[in-house]
């Protein structure tokens, strides 16, 4: 990325203004960790929005109000009944990375890789979006997180904050990523939000990412799991290993680094199988609400 | 032909003025300013060799352009000890022989101390959380981790 100026508007009216002036030319600037990967060598300006206020975690009674320049280090720390975003944001890249990026960044500026959007497929979300003509527009997260977000982000109008699903009790939350190396980008992320009563799975929301275009919820993974009983006592993973590989059967795999498609496609149940346990076990230990 | 422009940011206790190209990173900027203990390692985020502190949490100077610092508070190696006033870790590193080739020393040492700083005795898992941004090409993490408990009351996560 060639950066051949940059601006830091005092304010949020400002920075809209200014990307939509500079168009393509332009660059909006948050943590800036994935500028790294573009390796585009037309000139931009950057817009550097990080000193505007728009971070921080607010409690909603059944929600999480998370401001976009939120560094993802936050989520990482933060505490409280029915946040689940903390077994994200430890799984995310190495802790320098997770001091400077942000959680905006992670959802706006997708790569089939990133691991938020996977995650908040599962919890449910909302967007909040400041448009150019200072509105704030709410947009549905499983839309927002569909296909491209710049769908939602013409060039003025900014990402502000996310509200972020609370664990009520009875549900449990479930994440994996499948890597190469520690600190490496996923190969196959799932994230799975489960509601047991009475050792029996009653909701469940499932989705995966990394190896598809875009992350996706898992409908038929769902219909096949919700029903199932679940033991207290010596849950076995590959219970659901069937339905996993059932329900992601016929999705777009897509391998990256050398792996091929086929390794995808067999790797993506194996993330989707530990998610479910997880969040399974999760929700029997009691863990929320 | 892009312009310079200036910036100011605390680097080691001292406020001070730069002009930097906007391309520029923090890496090179700190390096041309005399702190050679920040290294080039990856130069895209992965390595650690470049960590230096910013507002006390550790970051990657090589993916972090210098504009980013402006009116922040920037610690490298230089500004955390020295031969007669050594950090506890750079102490503990020598004693337990956790130097070896040196390359990712001040990475390890500034990661250390931005937690330590926060807390003083993490749990072993939150050490292994937080000192995950730096890789030691010798392999040798086995004294680095000895040096790090010998500092951080054992890392026990009984506490």
């Amino acid at each position: 990325m060639k950066i051949i100026d940059f601006k830091t508007p005092a304010r949020l009216e400002d920075a809209g203004r200014t990307l939509k002036e500079l168009g393509e030319a332009g660059l909006l600037l948050a943590g800036g960790t994935s500028l790294v990967f573009n390796k585009g060598k037309a000139g931009r300006t950057a817009v550097d929005i990080r000193r505007l206020g728009l971070s921080g975690i607010k409690e909603l009674p059944e929600a999480f109000l998370v401001g976009a320049l939120t560094p993802v280090a936050e989520l990482q720390e933060f505490r409280a009944k029915g946040w689940a975003l903390d077994r994200v944001a430890r799984a995310f890249a190495t802790q320098q990375i997770r001091n400077m990026s942000t959680f905006g960044g992670n959802l706006a500026r997708v790569f089939r890789w990133n691991d938020f959007p996977v995650a908040l497929l599962a919890l449910e979300c909302e967007m909040t979006v400041r448009t150019l003509t200072g509105q704030d527009r709410p947009v549905r997260g499983s839309e927002f997180l569909a296909a491209s977000p710049r769908r939602f982000l013409p060039d003025g109008d900014i990402l502000t904050a996310v509200k972020v699903g609370r664990l009520a009790s009875g549900w449990g939350f479930g994440y994996r990523k499948e890597v190469r190396t520690h600190a490496d980008f996923s190969l196959a992320t799932a994230a799975v939000a489960a509601r047991v009563v009475s050792g029996r799975i009653v909701e469940l929301r499932a989705a995966a990412g990394a190896a598809l275009p875009f992350p996706k919820r898992l409908e038929k993974v769902e219909s096949l799991l919700v029903g199932k009983a679940v033991p207290r006592k010596g849950l076995d993973e590959d219970a659901f290993l069937a339905e996993a590989r059932e329900g992601c059967a016929g999705l777009p795999w897509k391998g990256e680094c050398g792996f091929s498609d086929a390794y995808a496609a067999a790797l993506a149940p194996v993330a989707v199988r530990d998610a479910v346990a997880a969040a399974v076990r999760d929700a029997q230990e009691g863990n929320h609400g | 032909m892009a312009e310079t422009r200036k910036i100011s940011f605390t680097l080691n206790g001292e406020k001070r003025e730069f002009s930097v190209l906007p391309d520029e990173h923090l890496l090179h900027l700190l390096r041309r300013s005399g702190c050679k203990g920040v290294k080039f390692g990856c130069g895209e985020g992965s390595c650690g060799t470049c960590t230096v502190i910013i507002d006390g949490r550790a970051e990657y100077s090589c993916i972090l352009y210098a504009f980013q610092a402006d009116g922040r508070d920037v610690r490298t190696i230089e500004g955390v000890g020295d031969f007669d006033k050594p950090h506890p870790f750079q102490e503990a590193l020598v004693e337990s022989s956790g130097v070896q080739c040196g390359y990712c020393t001040p990475g390890m040492v500034l990661s250390a101390k931005a937690l330590l700083d926060q807390d003083p005795r993490p749990t072993e898992a939150k050490a292994r959380e937080y000192m995950d941004g730096v890789l030691c090409r010798c392999t040798g993490y086995e004294k680095i981790w000895t040096a790090f408990r010998k500092v951080s009351g054992g890392g026990s996560d009984g506490r």
